[in-house]
């Protein structure tokens, strides 16, 4: 196995995918979802985003919340492919940054 | 000439006139002045007009005056009969328009007249000052006067006859019939 | 949105805003700098910027927006607010009013006065090239007025952001209920630009103790926006109640970002969150301290103004009337449908009349009462509808201060203005016509009336001369006087000017108020010069021209070195009276109640009265059937009814007395506008018109009468009576 690059993330899990509505209708369902997927996740937590179609203040929540938790348990959370919809709300949400940086955070 | 209808001019542009009398003569008036036809009373007088000011009356809540022709044209004042009834016309002064009333001794009908069917003012006989007739109607057998309502009606010299009036009542007889630089 | 309509608001939008501009600044110019008066005169130009922005008047725009920036620097005190600069400002204000004007005319592509306006831009220009030199905050000016201590007492500088801040909390359930705060802030996108939002993830948990329903976030936010608090409030209508929301305006005071910070849980963080981008490092840290200022500049009150349910104060600041110091609240009425909710009281009160002529009739006493309960609300309908059209004659007043300082700056004479009756009410048809006399009263006070300083000052007279403005009621009417201190009218001029205009002869003998009276003659001037101002101080006679029109009269008061009084009366109301019916031979006539003293009974008197003594006094009288030359009543019971008009009192001798009624007052229309003795015409419970007496006209005769009888008609035409009524 390669050492690995400084330039390039580490190879991980196959990156879970979120995708549909994250909206509060299904919260509850999805936070049980990502401690799931952040349960098996080896040193990154990565989400695949492509597929987020409309995103509101409790999905928000819970991507930040991922975030804090996947700190706390050091499998940083990494945002990926985020879909058009969601880069427009965290544009809006100064939120850039903090959840779409590459690195995680 | 202050005649506005252009006689025997072109092709027919026929008008409607309302023909009325005063005492025996025969008169017209352009309809497109005439708002309605309405019986004669209630009229209040006004105190120290002259005798062409009958008055005025109520027309739905509207103060209406009313103007005696006859007497206007110094002839003697109208007399009230059976037939004697009140035409409301729209006069326009200063961009507003105003009902007046004038008050006639019969109404006879609506006319039809063709464009050829309108003389020039006679230059003399009619008994009536010049600017007051817009032209003669030839009619089947006879003449009618018809009336330019608006010089007949001026406002601004009626007031100012009233005025005279009160000063010098002979003075304002002669300018009710003449013209002024006679 | 219809165009025109909005054009026309903001038109007359602008042009109050103007008012108030200009009022502020000569408020200053009298007594002193105040920042509420400052902030008056921002706003309005800011406001009217804005408003202009919508509709992209660019003109107005771009003149406007250097007239703010100018006032944007007297407001953080980097420009001093002296005499050039309130000069300045002024004219600036009336270019803008020029500016309002063309859009008013439609012709806003047309620049109304280009040289004007790069004269008026360079001097603006280069106030703001200036290095900004900081002076003090401008120092409150002890204001007698009843704005709440929060607002005049405040010291502290405004901060810089030019955009508003909104801090927004949420309760937690918020998301339950179905409200998501995203969406508002979407919302928020359409009523502005929203700018260094920050979300605030701090009350947010890890994963494992999220509750996914619950909200956690906050954010603060600036917002770049034309709207009005009001419009950025109610975006957040429907969530109002379950969230704190705190906005606050452009160019905030201070002291409401401390308040902000003392709200918040963590306000070191807060502040910080601030400080990147809504507020400087500098203004961050100041909010962090506790304030200098006593606890006035902090009153109980602030908290009230940034609250999420009392949008209200802050909307009181926008320069709202200050009357008494009491709240008034407005509605603009369109005045046509004023007028028309007139009309229809005068035909309501016919068909009243009608209605009771029949109840009489009928002898049907229920019949009888019910009308007559009927005829009362009707009178108070009448009364309350007629209120409607009275104004305070301030409206007029209102433009005078201004006119007063340019003119005397012209003159250079100085001269103070005083005005007292600013709330005396009339009828708002006559507001209009009355400026323009006014003015000309005004304007021949100071350019004839007031001397020069050092006139003033060789007379024993304070160097500054006054003038006053005054307005009153009495008996019905509405009296408003112009009286200066000046040099005062003197007689022997008068009537030297008047011999040599042939206006008399010298052998006539004229009392002191008929030798005034001549200055209201055509042609007739008692100026020494021609001066620009007032021509050749000629224009009374228009004026006194112009207070007829309004059925008023005008006369002139003087003492000879001391100063003058120009006195004109107008009538309260012009559309309904309560009326008093007399007949006369066999005609109605109509006379106004509240000028009718009393009746008297003549019927038991013998003989032909020439002379009337009215408890003692001589009563001049006029019999309305001679003057009006109508022949006698066989069976009439003569009355005399005194009425007065002014100080004044006389008789009139009429036929019979009818009785009282409301009388809609239908005016008789130019053919008989010449008529001394009739003012108007009304119509009758059962369709018939009676004309109205003018009172004031048939006192003036009578009066007149009884000084020269030989000159009257109906003063008594026959011989033998020396009887009189004791």
């Amino acid at each position: 196995m390669d050492e690995p690059d400084a330039d390039t993330p580490p190879e991980s899990a196959r990156p879970h995918k979120l995708g549909g509505d994250i909206t509060i209708f299904r919260a509850t369902e999805l936070k049980d979802d990502l401690m799931q997927a952040l349960a098996v996740a080896d040193q990154y937590l990565d989400l695949d985003l492509a597929d987020v179609q409309e995103i509101d203040t409790a999905g928000v929540q819970l991507l930040l919340s991922t975030q804090l938790e996947a700190a706390v348990q050091q499998k940083p959370l990494r945002c990926l492919n985020p879909s058009p919809q969601l880069v427009a709300v965290l544009a809006m949400l100064n939120l850039t940054d903090r959840l779409l940086a590459g690195d995680g955070a | 000439m202050t005649s506005s209808i252009a006689p025997g001019a072109s092709p027919a542009i026929s008008q409607q006139f309302l023909t009325f009398s005063l005492a025996s003569e025969l008169f017209a008036i352009p309809i497109e002045h005439i708002r309605e036809i309405i019986e004669f009373g209630g009229l209040t007088q006004i105190p120290l007009m002259p005798v062409f000011l009958r008055g005025v009356i109520n027309l739905r809540g509207a103060v209406v005056p009313v103007v005696d022709l006859a007497a206007r044209f110094g002839r003697a004042a109208t007399e009230v009969g059976r037939r004697t009834c009140v035409v409301i016309l729209e006069v326009t002064q200063d961009e507003r328009v105003l009902p007046l009333g004038v008050l006639v001794d019969a109404v006879n009908e609506v006319i039809t007249v063709e464009a050829d069917q309108i003389e020039p003012t006679p230059e003399f006989g009619a008994r009536l000052r010049a600017e007051f007739i817009l032209g003669m109607l030839r009619l089947s057998e006879r003449f009618v006067i018809a009336l330019d309502i608006q010089k007949v009606l001026s406002v601004e010299e009626m007031t100012q006859l009233a005025v005279t009036e009160e000063l010098e009542p002979e003075l304002a007889a002669t300018l009710a019939v003449t013209d002024q630089g006679f | 949105m219809d165009m025109d309509m909005a054009r026309d608001a903001l038109v007359q939008e602008a042009r109050e805003l103007l008012d108030a501009m200009e009022a502020a600044l000569l408020q200053i110019e009298a007594s002193g700098a105040d920042s509420e008066a400052i902030n008056a005169i921002f706003r309005a130009a800011h406001t009217i910027k804005g408003s202009a922005g919508l509709f992209a008047f660019n003109r107005i725009v771009s003149f406007t927006h250097i007239v703010e920036s100018v006032l944007d620097r007297v407001r953080t005190g980097k420009l001093p607010i002296d005499a050039p600069m309130l000069s300045l400002l002024l004219n600036c204000g009336d270019y803008i009013a020029q500016l309002v004007d063309a859009i008013a005319a439609r012709v806003e592509e047309v620049e109304p006065d280009p040289a004007r306006r790069a004269e008026l831009e360079e001097q603006l220009n280069q106030l703001l090239g200036e290095p900004a030199q900081t002076h003090a905050a401008p120092a409150p000016a002890p204001v007698a007025s009843a704005i709440p201590a929060a607002q005049t007492s405040v010291v502290e500088d405004p901060v810089n952001s030019p955009y508003w801040h909104l801090s927004l909390r949420f309760l937690p359930d918020v998301l339950r209920m179905g409200l998501d705060p995203l969406s508002f802030l979407q919302y928020l996108g359409n009523v502005g630009t929203l700018l260094n939002l920050r979300t605030l993830p701090e009350g947010l948990p890890p994963l494992a103790q999220l509750d996914p329903e619950q909200a956690y976030l906050g954010f603060e936010l600036d917002l770049q926006s034309e709207e009005d608090r009001a419009a950025i409030d109610g975006v957040f209508d429907f969530i109002r109640d379950d969230a704190s929301i705190v906005i606050l305006s452009p160019h905030a005071p201070m002291h409401e970002y401390r308040t902000l910070l003392a709200l918040r849980p963590d306000p070191q963080m807060l502040a910080e969150v601030l400080a990147q981008g809504t507020l400087t490092a500098d203004e961050a840290a100041r909010a962090l301290l506790p304030p200098e200022e006593t606890v006035e500049s902090v009153p109980v009150n602030a908290p009230v103004v940034m609250t999420e349910t009392a949008a209200k104060a802050p909307a009181a600041r926008q320069g709202e009337d200050k009357k008494g110091g009491y709240e008034q609240k407005f509605i603009k009425v369109e005045v046509s449908k004023l007028d028309l909710l007139i009309d229809l009281v005068g035909e309501l009160v016919i068909a009243g009349a009608g209605a009771s002529l029949i109840a009489n009739r009928r002898k049907d006493s229920q019949f009888e009462e019910a009308v007559q309960s009927i005829a009362e609300l009707v009178e108070h309908i009448r009364d309350a509808a007629l209120n409607l059209r009275m104004v305070p004659i301030g409206e007029v007043f209102q433009r005078f201060p201004r006119v007063v300082r340019d003119i005397s700056h012209e003159l250079g004479k100085e001269i103070d203005l005083v005005v007292t009756g600013a709330d005396t009410e009339l009828d708002k048809s006559m507001v209009e016509r009355l400026s323009d006399p006014l003015m000309h009263i005004v304007r021949n006070a100071m350019d004839h009336g007031i001397e020069a300083t050092e006139a003033r000052l060789a007379a024993g007279k304070p160097a500054a001369g006054t003038l006053r403005l005054n307005a009153f009621h009495e008996s019905g009417s509405i009296v408003i006087e112009v009286s200066d201190d000046g040099r005062g009218l003197n007689k022997a001029r008068i009537l030297a000017k008047a011999i040599e205009r042939g206006l008399v002869t010298a052998e006539q003998s004229l009392a002191e108020h008929e030798v005034f009276r001549l200055i209201f003659e055509a042609g007739f001037s008692t100026a020494e010069q021609v001066t620009n101002l007032s021509g050749r101080g000629v224009g009374m006679d228009v004026v006194k021209k112009n207070i007829e029109s309004l059925r008023g009269e005008v006369e002139m008061l003087s003492t000879e070195g001391a100063g003058t009084t120009v006195r004109i009366r107008l009538p309260l109301t012009l559309a309904i009276i309560d009326g008093f019916q007399v007949m006369v031979n066999e005609s109605i006539f109509v006379i106004p109640l509240d000028l009718v003293i009393e009746c008297i009974d003549l019927a038991g008197l013998d003989g032909h009265h020439d002379i009337v003594k009215l408890r003692g006094e001589p009563l001049p009288f006029i019999r309305l059937r001679e003057l009006f030359e109508l022949p006698r009543l066989e069976h009439g019971r003569e009355s005399l009814v005194v009425v007065q008009f002014g100080q004044q009192r006389a008789g009139l001798v009429v036929d019979r007395l009818l009785g009282e009624f409301q009388a809609v007052i239908k005016p008789l229309g130019e053919l008989f506008s010449r008529i001394k003795s009739i003012s108007g015409s009304t119509i009758l419970g059962d369709g018939k018109v009676a004309l109205i007496l003018d009172v004031a006209n048939l006192v003036h005769q009578a009066v007149q009468q009884q000084a020269a009888p030989q000159n009257s008609k109906a003063a008594g035409s026959l011989a033998s009576p020396q009887k009189s009524n004791g």
